[in-house]
């Protein structure tokens, strides 16, 4: 199993599209950091009532929960999806695929490695942003307290939430860690279609469309009663993480949703793959 | 005129001079307090700032406050960014108090056990929405506490003080509650729609440490950087 993933990662470092998601992204940073420095700051910290502020807000921590906040609910699944999607409708489409399953690894072994690497790289890919976006962050603005903004009544919070630098990276750890589980439950119906087709686009677009149509599902009332069962309600539950005191409840529900979508859809796989006819 | 008419001509020129010693004025009560600040040529603090209310929270900030006579005062965030209580930092506030308000005196009542004047104080400029209260310990000159209304929402602090060097009287902590319309209507991207004022109660603690006074804080420390929000 070992050589297996480490033949699959062998693999996925040699494709260009692999690095995509990477570049994008560390774009991203320099182009938010290059706004937030140039620019009007996105939100007005002032108080008619009671409260001054001193100093910026603008740091390292801050462009690091900025950005996720930015590409969470688009970018990043879309980045994600594009490799996971390819994982084994790739070889399909490429011809490699009977070759690959003629070794003598078993086809849960093999799907199961790829499953790893695209877990591996959902992560990597998450917490890359996080790092550059932090470390763009730091150099042009600095370092410092971590001011978050809670707009609206997400989770029923309202208002300006500071944490000391420490604090500040600890939570954003946490939202990062959380953030790769929920687009992981994306990539891994991607990985699942993956399974299924024997085109790379398919899977990408099928993905793809699911998660829009279930973020356009969760925005209509009508359909409120199922909205608590869609992925792309609880995606955005990282937020909580910057509240005090933390919704844990709601975190920890939404962590359960998330991970049942990436079993579920993980074990569909494997089951279709299984007994997949081979052809190409 | 009988004698008993200038007796009574006496006893109440008498008695209106002891309800006037007994009621001081405005003035008065405020050159009490700038008596504390007389010795006090300039200071800094650290200041830890913990704020748990429906519009900021904020679990332990941290930030120098520098004073120089006669009214220059900086804060400066220690960890680059900070929200504080607006009325939490004085430097000599009587300067401040003069500049800013008209003040009348509100008579006398207690906080914390202790007797204290109570002065009004209302803004110079019309636009502030703002009224205010200001609590003075009769027997040490020292304001106490403050009650504020801005609008829907009010604000009342206590301090309480620490002899610094054996000679200046300080603030250590000042306690800020607040309650009513805490925040501004904001729209509400998940549901669509504007999300009215979140009314509330709220607390915010002040704890001043490590004072030094009078060691000599350069102008430089006063010039106003461009700080950007």
């Amino acid at each position: 199993m070992k050589t297996c993933i480490r033949l699959e990662i062998f693999k996925l470092t040699r494709k260009l599209r692999s690095y995509l998601g990477f570049g994008a992204l560390a774009a991203m940073a320099g182009l938010v950091v290059l706004g937030l420095a140039r620019g009007r700051p996105p939100f007005e910290a002032s108080f008619e009532q009671g409260f001054v502020t001193v100093g910026s807000y603008l740091n390292g921590g801050f462009v690091a929960w900025f950005l996720l906040r930015m590409v969470m609910m688009f970018f990043l699944p879309v980045f994600a999806c594009v490799v996971v999607g390819d994982m084994i409708s790739g070889e399909a489409a490429d011809g490699t695929l009977r070759a690959l399953l003629s070794r003598p690894v078993g086809r849960g072994s093999l799907f199961v490695a790829k499953f790893a690497v695209s877990v591996l790289y959902v992560i990597a890919l998450t917490l890359f942003l996080g790092v550059a976006a932090y470390a763009v962050g730091a150099i042009f603005l600095g370092r410092g307290a971590l001011a978050t903004f809670q707009e609206g009544t997400m989770l029923g919070a309202q208002g300006i939430y500071i944490y000391n630098e420490g604090e500040g990276l600890v939570r954003l750890l946490g939202a990062y860690g959380f953030a790769s589980v929920a687009v992981l439950s994306v990539a891994t119906i991607a990985f699942f279609l993956s399974s299924v087709l024997t085109n790379s686009l398919g899977a990408i677009g099928g993905a793809m469309m699911t998660f829009i149509l279930f973020g356009v599902v969760g925005a209509i009332d009508y359909f409120k009663p199922i909205h608590p069962y869609l992925f792309t309600t609880h995606m955005d539950s990282w937020r909580g993480l910057f509240l005090t005191p933390v919704p844990w409840g709601q975190v920890v529900k939404s962590l359960g949703l998330l991970s049942a979508y990436i079993v579920v859809f993980f074990a569909a796989g494997l089951a279709i793959f299984r007994r997949k006819d081979v052809l190409s | 005129m009988s004698a008993l008419a200038r007796a009574g001509i006496v006893a109440a020129i008498l008695l209106s001079s002891s309800v006037a010693q007994a009621k001081p004025t405005s003035a008065q009560v405020l050159a009490q307090v700038e008596r504390n600040y007389a010795a006090i040529r300039d200071y800094s603090a650290d200041v830890e700032v913990a704020i748990n209310s429906p519009q900021v929270h904020a679990a332990k900030t941290k930030a120098t406050i520098y004073y120089k006579r006669p009214n220059k005062l900086k804060l400066v965030a220690r960890e680059g960014f900070a929200v504080l209580p607006r009325d939490a930092f004085p430097g000599n506030p009587v300067a401040a108090i003069r500049a800013n308000f008209d003040v009348a005196y509100g008579g006398s009542g207690k906080a914390g056990g202790e007797p204290v004047h109570v002065l009004k104080l209302v803004p110079k400029t019309s636009q502030a929405e703002r009224t205010m209260k200001l609590l003075v310990d009769k027997r040490r000159g020292l304001i106490v506490g403050t009650e504020a209304e801005f609008g829907a929402a009010k604000f009342s602090s206590r301090w309480t003080y620490v002899r610094v060097d054996g000679r200046y009287w300080l603030p250590s902590q000042i306690k800020v509650e607040m309650s009513g319309a805490m925040s501004r209507p904001v729209f509400d991207p998940d549901e669509i729609k504007v999300v009215p004022p979140k009314s509330g109660k709220g607390t915010a603690l002040v704890t001043f440490s490590n004072y030094r006074v009078n060691k000599g804080i350069p102008d430089s420390v006063f010039t106003e950087k461009k700080n950007r929000k």
